[in-house]
């Protein structure tokens, strides 16, 4: 039988290395839990290295990389709560990875000879730590570029746009990386697969492994794990972080956008287009343009000296410098000094590069400065990416006529 | 609702429709005799291409469309209510309004001011719809 002729050649952790013809058993090694987040994490993972960088825009699967992270940051905290308080193989201190350990996983590796632990193997578990530091280093900066960058989420009132810029190019990279190790860890479990060890797909789909008798050695006082314990944290975890996301409103904060309906601004600038918001410009900008408005982009725009003044000073109030939102600190404040168009500065043109001319041309769009036909917040100024819905040309019998 | 009521939003609602309709001919007296006033001019100045303007806008039908009945449109997409009296009763009722948007967009078509002339009889073309 091919397990006995596996087990003929077993090496285990703290057992003598030889022969061991006999009989083989079922040993339990994974439990649902930690099966459970295995597969989920690999679903999620799947989910938002998609989103995140195979589909091309972050932007346009916003929501959905939210909510997967959101998942994964559950399952991390649920696994790190397990490796302390889990079952007897889930815990970290059982895991082999002493020098020795190692050093003897990678002379057996090198002999072309398989390591035959219950649990993880020293490299496997050296692999499990490293995956674990990952992704909980993605779900901080995660979190820390949802909170700075979009203020959303449970760090929205603390962190800074600063620090959201910085988390998210520490988090594009740390995605990267774990894509590496993830390849690695699979790497690994094929060759011990070819080295004839364990089927470790199997194991973590059934839960169990087929070891030699000897070589399930009897738990070595384990403590019993504490299932409703580490659900208790977990939810303390979620709890803690829906609490600030929910107390905390987006547009209470420093630095929030200023509601444009019922300005003046928008009366004097909202019936040739939707009256942008102030937080798109720099102040100097709508002063070069306020003293145009005779000759507005091929238009007569002009207004009143005192209805300009009053809007000049309320644009300058509420300017890009004025507003804590990713378009005033990327595209406003970043406009240089003769561009009057937001569509004319550089972030414009790079976010929005994707985008054909035609669909600018279309209706109901008909211009690229027509922003709130794509951009459903446009009006709130925060210009969140999952309210991007780019509208559908009408149907041609419905146009017609 | 009980009739009287009835009977006295009817009323309310005619009372206003009228003080609309005075409104709007006090604003088109503004710019003269009414009697002077051509609907079949206004509508030749609306729908004619003018030169002497910004290049992008040549014609009042640029915005409004030809037809002032229907919805026109801004260079920017936005959609501008019908310009015809009988399809937006609300038109010409305000004069800072009336005349602000005169004097923008006769700039931007003709590049000069519209004579008080053209505004009434535009103005009377409008509301003869
Ligand atoms: C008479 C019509 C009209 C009015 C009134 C008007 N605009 Fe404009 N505006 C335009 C047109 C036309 C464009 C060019 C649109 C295009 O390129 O599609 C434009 C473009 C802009 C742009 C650049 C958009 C971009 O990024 O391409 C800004 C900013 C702007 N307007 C600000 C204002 C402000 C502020 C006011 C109020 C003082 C105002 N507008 C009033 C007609 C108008
Ligand atoms: C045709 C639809 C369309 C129009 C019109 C449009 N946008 Fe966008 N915009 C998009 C799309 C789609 C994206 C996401 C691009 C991507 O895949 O990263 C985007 C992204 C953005 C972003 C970045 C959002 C983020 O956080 O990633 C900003 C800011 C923005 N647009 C501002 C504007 C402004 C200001 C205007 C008007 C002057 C405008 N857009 C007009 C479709 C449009
Ligand atoms: C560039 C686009 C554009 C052009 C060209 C244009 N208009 Fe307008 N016009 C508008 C917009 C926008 C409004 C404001 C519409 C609203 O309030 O619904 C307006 C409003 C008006 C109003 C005031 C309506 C009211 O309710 O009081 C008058 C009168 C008017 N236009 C006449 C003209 C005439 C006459 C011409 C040609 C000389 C012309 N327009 C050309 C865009 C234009």
């Amino acid at each position: 039988m091919k397990d006995t002729a596996i087990s003929e050649r077993a090496t285990t952790r703290g057992e003598p290395a030889g022969p061991t013809v006999g009989s083989v058993r079922k040993v339990r090694v994974w439990d649902a839990f930690v099966r459970l987040f295995h597969w989920g994490v690999v679903a999620c993972v799947a989910g938002l290295a998609w989103t995140g960088y195979l589909s091309g825009s972050i932007a346009r699967h916003f929501d959905l990389h939210v909510w997967l992270g959101s998942a994964l940051s559950v399952l991390v905290v649920g696994r790190l709560v397990w490796g302390l308080v889990g079952s007897r193989y889930a815990r970290f201190a059982a895991f082999p990875i002493s020098a020795a350990d190692v050093r003897r996983h990678l002379g057996n590796l090198l002999r072309g000879r398989a390591e035959h632990t219950i649990g993880h193997n020293p490299l496997g578990s050296l692999m499990v730590l490293a995956l674990l530091a990952t992704l909980g280093g993605l779900v901080l900066t995660g979190l820390m570029a949802l909170g700075g960058v979009f203020r959303m989420g449970p760090a929205k009132g603390f962190a800074t746009g600063a620090a959201g810029d910085i988390a998210l190019v520490l988090h594009w990279w740390l995605g990267l990386f774990l894509l590496g190790l993830v390849a690695l860890h699979i790497g690994g479990v094929v060759v011990e697969r070819l080295l004839g060890a364990h089927d470790l797909v199997r194991a973590m789909i059934v839960g169990t492994k087929r070891v030699a008798a000897p070589a399930a050695a009897p738990s070595r006082g384990t403590p019993p794990a504490r299932p409703a314990f580490a659900a208790l944290v977990v939810l303390a975890m979620i709890g803690g972080a829906l609490a600030p996301t929910v107390a905390v409103r987006r547009d209470a904060l420093p630095g929030a956008p200023v509601p444009v309906a019922g300005s003046a601004y928008a009366d004097a600038c909202g019936d040739c287009h939707e009256a942008y918001h102030p937080s798109l410009l720099p102040a100097e900008n709508w002063h070069r343009l306020m003293s145009g408005l005779e000759d507005h982009f091929g238009e007569d725009a002009s207004l009143d000296p005192t209805t300009t003044a009053r809007v000049m000073s309320w644009l300058a109030a509420h300017d890009a410098w004025a507003t804590e939102t990713k378009p005033a600190r990327h595209l406003g404040r970043r406009a240089g000094p003769d561009q009057l168009r937001m569509t004319d500065t550089d972030f414009w043109k790079t976010t929005h590069a994707a985008l054909g001319d035609e669909i600018f041309a279309r209706p109901p769009i008909y211009t690229r400065a027509n922003c709130s036909a794509c951009h459903r917040d446009a009006a709130s100024g925060w210009f969140n990416p999952s309210a991007i819905r780019i509208p559908e040309p009408p149907a041609p019998n419905s146009a017609g006529n | 609702m009980t009739r009287s009521t009835l009977i006295l939003v009817g009323a309310l609602a005619a009372l206003a429709s009228a003080a609309v309709a005075a409104d709007r001919r006090a604003i088109i007296s503004a710019y003269g005799d009414p009697a002077g006033f051509s609907a079949a001019r206004g509508k030749a100045f609306f729908e004619a291409r003018h030169t002497g303007g910004k290049p992008e806008t040549p014609s009042c039908t640029t915005c409004h469309t030809a037809n002032p009945r229907a919805e026109g449109r801004t260079r920017a997409g936005k959609p501008i209510a019908p310009m015809a009296v009988s399809a937006n009763p609300e038109r010409f009722t305000d004069p800072a309004k009336v005349e602000k948007w005169f004097r923008r967009n006769c700039n931007s078509v003709l590049g000069r001011e519209c004579t008080a002339k053209e505004k009434g009889d535009v103005l009377t073309y409008l509301s003869s719809l």
